[in-house]
């Protein structure tokens, strides 16, 4: 079994890193790169959903903010990305601190409110704040980030995302199976208990947050000097409820699960072009879908959607058997 | 003394829950609190380890007034404790709950967790074999990776006991730990208690498995609406006219 597996591993790292030249089609290359992002962003949402069991609905303002800072320092200041990159990530941890302190002593929900709201409030200050962001139209022209010298090709820019990739889902493999990590899924599964452990809820939680985000900060970082066009929209709340439902497709609460949300979630608009308008509303019909019949998600282990829809299956079939 | 409860009290609107208990408890010692249910036996041990803040008195623990500390910082102090209503991690695997009890022993950073130092290897190496140890005591080995969900009630009562030690307390609160055990079960809880008494750790029990008590208990105190009415050991308390009258009412002339 053992040996079955890391032949696994061996084959698919194989396949990944020649990927690029067994399939030399720009097109297939780049929906590669955008499930590598999309698998980062749905992987650090998942350490607050799926682990710490708490609700985040602004996601997509922390991608946003890591790629504004990224972009706006590239471009006024010609700051190279290998520096810009990182502070990405630290913008978007320092707001999330900043969002994490501000409510995660209160009850669960207010960090859903909390984060939706941010979420709203990032994209307008960036639709409207003219002089920085040049407002509704947007950043063009970010620089391409160049590797000794070397401008990235679009290879340069997979190996890149392939690379991040694998270190985000290693951390976070390590990270599941370290105290941090069981302070997490602790704190998920039962406050009470966990703080009779002696875990400091407000601590941990925090940090889980701001890991979360700074994680999505630098992805956001990484996506301006790909995509070399950023603009408001592109980090609004359909970002935010896209990552959402990754996680909730794929499975809360396991490594695989967002990886797997996220590849079918980018995939599936690319093989099913003709929908396109409908991209939302077919989120949002899975998003109900897998709450109502299988809040596991495919792999998932437990999050956020699990422990209500229990509760509340609980009550109904206590109802239906005490009359 | 060890542990002193000092005029403690704790009220919810109209309802006195602990009034003005006093509770003095030696280091080493098993200390058993008995009552009828709805006492408020539970809000006592709640008070304790800082679920709920007690609003008058003092709690002192190794000569500190814990009463105001939170609950993770009375956990650091050296106090664990079980739940009546038994409180396991569901969905995690027997061994990670009880590793999750080391939280405050094994202190690895983020930086050793993402670069997998040494230490880091070293300190969960240690974890690993100190818990493993801790569920053989308690034989659940076997179960070591399943959810605790899927254990018998029996099992998990043991499984919190194991938690509540993995965090090396010098104090144990157990909630009713012999609840739904079957009476082989019991008398193995007996011995079990006994033995962590032998390791240096006072008990404070809340129970209403009276044989239990009675076997293994130093000292009795017994609560009924939230005053404590009766204390001493367990043949002063059988004999005690108030207990009776506690449990049984007043005899009819």
């Amino acid at each position: 079994m053992k040996k079955l597996n890391i032949a696994a591993v061996a084959l698919g790292s194989v396949l990944l890193i020649s990927f690029p030249y067994i399939v030399p089609n720009p097109y297939l290359v780049r929906v590669a790169i955008m499930c590598g992002i999309y698998m980062i962003l749905a992987s650090s949402l998942n350490i607050v959903i799926g682990f710490t069991g708490m609700f985040s609905l602004g996601h997509g303002a922390f991608y946003g903010i890591g790629a504004y800072t990224s972009a706006l320092l590239a471009l006024n200041l010609q700051w190279p990305f290998w520096v810009t990159f990182p502070l990405g990530g630290a913008m978007a941890a320092l707001f999330g601190v900043l969002i994490g302190v501000a409510t995660l002593r209160l009850r669960q929900i207010f960090l859903a409110f909390t984060t939706l709201g941010f979420g709203e409030i990032t994209r307008i200050v960036i639709l409207n704040w003219d002089s920085l962001t040049r407002g509704p139209m947007g950043l063009p022209g970010i620089p391409i980030p160049t590797f000794f010298g070397v401008r990235f090709s679009q290879a340069g820019y997979y190996y890149f995302i392939l690379l991040f990739t694998a270190v985000v889902v290693l951390f976070i493999y390590r990270l599941y199976r370290s105290r941090i990590g069981r302070a997490f899924i602790a704190i998920r599964e039962d406050e009470v208990a966990a703080s009779h452990m002696g875990i400091h809820l407000f601590g941990f939680k925090t940090l889980a947050f701001t890991l979360a985000c700074s994680i999505a900060g630098l992805v956001g970082a990484f996506y301006a000097h790909f995509a070399r066009f950023i603009s408001a929209d592109q980090f609004g709340g359909n970002e935010s409820f896209a990552i959402l439902t990754m996680v909730a497709l794929g499975g809360t609460g396991s490594i695989l699960g967002p990886l797997l949300g996220a590849a079918v979630l980018i995939i599936f608009p690319e093989v099913f072009r003709f929908l396109a308008q409908f991209r939302m509303v077919i989120y949002g019909a899975i998003l109900i879908f897998v709450i109502v019949v299988k809040p596991g998600g495919i792999v998932g282990v437990r999050g956020v959607f699990e422990k209500p829809v229990q509760a509340i299956r609980a009550k109904h079939s206590h109802q239906k058997g005490g009359r | 003394m060890f542990f002193q409860m000092r005029k403690v009290r704790k009220s919810f609107g109209g309802l006195v829950a602990v009034n003005d208990v006093d509770l003095d408890v030696q280091k080493g010692a098993i200390h058993a609190v008995i009552g009828p249910n709805g006492a408020g036996k539970t809000t006592l041990f709640n008070c304790i380890t800082g679920l709920r803040r007690a609003d008058a008195g003092e709690i002192l623990f190794e000569g500190e007034n814990i009463k105001d500390l939170p609950t993770h910082r009375i956990a650091a102090r050296g106090i664990g404790r079980t739940f009546q209503n038994i409180r396991l991690f569901p969905y995690l695997s027997v061994l990670d709950n009880v590793k999750v009890g080391t939280h405050l022993l094994n202190h690895t950073t983020l930086w050793d967790t993402a670069l997998k130092t040494p230490r880091f290897r070293r300190l969960e190496g240690e974890v690993e074999e100190f818990c493993m140890e801790l569920l053989r005591q308690t034989r659940l080995l076997e179960k070591k990776d399943q959810y605790a969900r899927n254990l018998p009630y029996g099992e998990q009562r043991k499984l919190e006991i194991a938690r509540a030690l993995a965090s090396k307390p010098k104090l144990l609160l157990l909630d009713e730990p012999a609840a739904g055990m079957n009476p082989a079960e019991t008398a193995e809880l007996d011995d079990f208690i006994r033995s962590l008494k032998a390791k240096g750790i006072t008990i404070i029990l809340i129970e209403h498995d009276m044989k239990l008590v009675m076997s293994i208990a130093d000292t009795i105190s017994v609560i009924d609406y939230g005053v404590k009415i009766a204390e001493g050991t367990a043949l002063e308390i059988q004999s005690n006219e108030r207990v009776i009258e506690a449990y049984l009412g007043k005899r009819r002339n």
